[in-house]
């Protein structure tokens, strides 16, 4: 290479353009473009609604082009637009139907919708007077005839479409909503009537047995996803007309439908309303699922505490419906929402009316025991060896002493280390994929736990305390009320650790002040204790079976009554 | 306060409540010392009176059904009288509620942190006041309805577990101290049953009206039998000389509880108990002084009010220089607070409102 070339290479390299490499993006978030966007979005958003509020036209090219329009159909891959030519009475009328794909149960389409339409048949083609004569009478030789013109859209109706649901609409905004479920929609050139067909057929999870609230004794069906599924697995437990299920819809976007369940003549009114009240004056662009709605609707979210009952079994949901209370479902969770709940509620389990009182007392004694450990013990430890080491007999305290003799930080330290390694365990597990899960629960109880006490960075007495908090935590049956005791019981540690008893009885007390001042739709949550009312088949211990012969007074149910006084007459009455 | 509603069992824990914080310090002592082994007897002596107090309480009140005391006083003397009863109410409550906070507070310090500085004790009760006024209403009364029958079972288990230490002798000489000292001088007892006084503001948040009658006379009923096993416990277990000398002599009678060799001091649990009641005792005390300061000041909330009104309370517990000052307000100070204020100047009002009223319907 000659010296020239040379120089008018390093030339280049040195003072030639390159572009830049790096790839650099970021949203703007300039006040003024965000302002504009903004306007935008809203102009936008209005000129939208005032599409989908407009009347459906006698024209189907304008139709067509407004759905197109609506739907984006031009970058939309899923809307389908299915052009046709429909015969009715030897007549034949330019149509369109509009679905989205994966949504509609397609044989359901091709042999129910198009093939009636589209196919000449005997309906179809039949080619009678266009006016019917409905009535016809003779006075004096003069004849009245009361005819009835012909009308398209009748006939369709009632002839040509072979399906169970079909709803005649006016309004763009209806046929959308409908699309948007899952139906189809019919259009026909000439008249101003649309036709949503319910055609759904979306693949939907099948009915399994309850994950979180596992039973020994009862039912083992859960809810899916499917609202109509959900619904149907309570009408097939309750079996009464006096079942209502009302349907709402929340979300401005999401339009997600909600079923509210209630029995007519058992359910207090007033409840009734509220519940709807409530859910009718939400203001929010999407609903997800149930627990959006939970939080949306509940008395008080301030303290964590939950006020509203989910629940993933049917059977547990028409026992509460049978008692008075209300339960809304909502569509995409395969969870029901029970209100109003009380504290009594949430320490009970499905299974405590499967079997015997005294079984269920036992347990529901432990679940007690198990929320006071859950709540108290972490703390409490740290007060006895911080302030109160007297309560401890002189063996036990020499113990912990000893155990702790190696350890090098304060207790507060130790024990804050330890619940939080915890709850880490308790995250990560149920995180990770199943498979790993049991490995990351060996791996952090068993090998962690035991090295931190090898290591000494934490006493054994200490695992103990924890590992005992833990387990108590799990024998909670609600998993939000659990979740509340859980994060509670940190409040305890500090109070504990500041003042011994005199911190936790200043938590005690702000805890039960707490309890006492929620309501769950109007019912005080320490009912039926506090305020006192009737305990006979409701209070925190089971009464057997045949005591149960009332509703909850605090319900003020429409029939108080459940049964009747003597209930086993086989036994009492025919003697 | 009047947007209140109790129940009965909400309305005679409150009576109860305050009887159980005032025994648990210094009041068995100030009941013990002046009529020695009389006091189980003067107990069931002043219980009666007790009873005959609240009785005639409720007759009075019964001619203005659904008011109280500061309405009645209304009635009576205008919005002048109101505004002065109401105050001293005001006063009487702030005052009583400082001293046992102090003398709590201190017994606390002796026992569980004497390396603690006295204000910081002081400070944890006086947080709970704010927080149990800025919730709804009734909650301080039902959270009080749940911690009140723990402690009314644990004074009945200290009574059992401690059977076995009782010196049924001590009851000896049946008068202790001579019939004077029992019955006469020994009346000025039944400020013990400091709870009473609630009686004068209770009518307008009572949910059944028609129910006063049985909420008196079952609280001081339930008062009495409390005390009666409070101060047999005492009476029982220690000689006359060595409970002067003790400062909280019902803590003292559960440092003897075992079980076992495992369980053998008891006495934080039931600590803790008392501890719970105490919070309750503040909390309902702030109840009826935000009320009552918001009926003679016309406020619209009485929420805000109970800063201040913390403020004051801690500022007035840290005002005594020791605790003989603090014993002597307890002991003393409030006896005679007590039959000055809550028999002689109320009974009054009543009797005067009383008379009023009828002089009004014979000339109608």
């Amino acid at each position: 290479m000659n010296l020239k070339n040379l120089t008018k290479k390093l030339a280049k390299q040195l003072f030639e353009y390159k572009p830049e490499e790096s790839y650099d993006f970021s949203i703007n978030n300039n006040k003024d473009n965000k302002n504009q966007s903004i306007q935008l979005a809203d102009n936008t958003v209005k000129y939208e609604k005032d599409r989908k509020n407009q009347t459906i036209y006698t024209s189907l090219t304008i139709n067509k082009e407004n759905i197109q329009s609506i739907f984006n159909t031009l970058i939309n891959s899923d809307i389908i637009i299915r052009d046709f030519i429909l015969n009715a009475r030897g007549k034949q009328y330019s149509a369109f139907l509009l679905y989205i794909d994966g949504m509609v149960n397609v044989n359901a389409i091709n042999d129910f919708v198009l093939e009636s339409l589209m196919l000449r048949n005997k309906a179809n083609t039949y080619d009678g007077k266009e006016e019917r004569i409905i009535h016809e009478t003779t006075t004096n030789n003069i004849t009245v005839r009361k005819i009835k013109k012909f009308d398209l859209s009748e006939y369709i109706y009632n002839s040509l479409i072979p399906e169970n649901s079909v709803k005649k609409c006016t309004k763009f905004e209806d046929i959308i909503s409908g699309v948007n479920s899952g139906n189809c929609a019919l259009f026909i050139d000439t008249i101003n009537i649309a036709f949503d067909i319910d055609v759904k057929g979306f693949n939907q999870r099948s009915i399994e047995a309850p994950n979180n609230e596992v039973i020994i004794k009862g039912s083992q069906e859960s809810f899916v996803e499917n609202i109509r599924t959900n619904t149907s697995q309570i009408r097939r437990v309750i079996n009464n007309e006096n079942l209502i299920i009302e349907n709402l819809t929340v979300g401005e976007i999401s339009k997600t439908k909600c079923a509210i369940c209630y029995m007519q003549n058992i359910t207090n009114e007033d409840l009734v309303s509220e519940v709807k009240f409530r859910i009718n004056n939400l203001s929010i662009d999407t609903l997800l699922s149930s627990g959006q709605l939970e939080q949306l609707i509940e008395d008080n979210s301030r303290f964590g505490i939950p006020q509203i009952l989910s629940t993933e079994r049917p059977d547990k949901c028409a026992k509460h419906l049978m008692q008075g209370r209300v339960v809304v479902l909502v569509n995409g969770t395969p969870y029901g929402l029970i209100m109003p709940a009380t504290f009594v509620d949430y320490m009970s389990s499905p299974e405590d009316t499967n079997i015997k009182p005294i079984f269920s007392n036992f347990l529901k004694l432990l679940r007690f025991i198990a929320l006071i450990i859950t709540l108290l013990l972490p703390g409490g430890y740290v007060a006895i060896t911080s302030f109160h080491q007297e309560i401890l007999p002189t063996e036990l305290l020499f113990s912990i002493l000893a155990a702790r003799q190696y350890v090098p930080f304060p207790i507060i330290v130790e024990i804050v280390t330890m619940e939080l390694s915890f709850e880490l365990i308790r995250e990560a597990g149920l995180r990770v994929p199943s498979p790993v899960g049991p490995t990351i629960g060996i791996v952090g109880a068993l090998i962690l736990g035991e090295a931190a006490v090898n290591a000494n960075i934490v006493s054994p007495i200490l695992i103990i305390v924890v590992a005992i908090t833990a387990i108590s935590s799990f024998a909670i049956p609600d998993y939000s009320f659990s979740f509340h005791v859980r994060i509670y019981r940190f409040f305890f540690i500090v109070l504990g650790f500041m003042a011994g008893f005199l911190g936790l009885g200043f938590g005690i007390f702000a805890y039960i002040l707490i309890m006492c001042s929620l309501k769950s739709f109007g019912v005080p949550y320490t009912v039926p204790y506090v305020p006192s009312s009737s305990t006979r088949g409701h209070g925190y211990l089971v009464s057997p079976i045949w005591k149960q012969d009332t509703r909850a007074d605090y319900l003020g149910p429409k029939k108080e009554k459940s049964q009747d006084k003597i209930s086993m007459k086989w036994k009492y009455e025919n003697k | 306060m009047n947007s209140i509603k109790l129940g009965n069992f909400e309305a005679i824990a409150i009576i109860v409540t305050i009887t159980i914080t005032h025994s648990i310090l210094t009041l068995p002592k100030s009941i013990m010392v002046p009529v020695d082994s009389a006091a189980l007897l003067n107990l069931i002596y002043v219980s009666i009176l007790a009873l005959f107090l609240s009785i005639i309480i409720y007759k009075l009140l019964n001619n203005f059904p659904g008011l109280d005391i500061i309405d009645i006083s209304e009635f009576l003397g205008g919005k002048i009288l109101q505004r002065i009863v109401g105050l001293l109410f005001l006063i009487y409550v702030l005052f009583v509620s400082s001293v046992l906070l102090r003398t709590f507070a201190h017994c606390l310090k002796i026992v569980y942190y004497p390396m603690t500085d006295l204000i910081f004790i002081l400070a944890i009760f006086a947080v709970s006041i704010p927080i149990s006024c800025t919730l709804s209403s009734e909650t301080i009364f039902k959270a009080n309805l749940i911690i009140i029958p723990v402690v009314l079972l644990g004074i009945v288990f200290l009574f059992i577990a401690n059977t076995k230490y009782f010196n049924f002798e001590n009851i000896y000489p049946l008068f202790g101290n001579g019939i004077n000292a029992t019955f006469i001088k020994g009346a000025s007892n039944i400020f013990a049953f400091g709870g009473i006084t609630v009686l004068y503001l209770l009518p307008p948040i009572l949910k059944d009206k028609m129910q006063f009658k049985k909420v008196s006379i079952l609280s001081t009923v339930l008062s009495s039998i409390y005390f009666i096993l409070t101060i047999a416990t005492i009476l029982f277990m220690f000689s006359s000389v060595s409970f002067t000398n003790e400062l909280m002599p019902l803590y003292s009678s559960v440092r003897y509880i075992e079980f076992g060799t495992f369980f053998q001091r008891l006495d934080s649990v039931f600590l803790l108990t008392w501890i719970l009641a105490f919070f309750c005792y503040l909390g309902i005390s702030f109840r009826f002084c935000t009320s009552i300061y918001k009926k003679i000041t016309n406020i619209k909330s009485n929420k805000i009010i109970s800063y201040p009104l913390t403020l004051l309370v801690l500022g007035l517990s840290l005002l005594p220089k020791d605790e003989s000052i603090t014993s002597f307000l307890e002991g003393t100070v409030y006896r005679y607070i007590f039959l000055i204020f809550s028999i002689g100047i109320s009974l009054l009002i009543l009797v005067l409102a009383y008379l009023k009223k009828k002089a009004k319907t014979i000339k109608e």
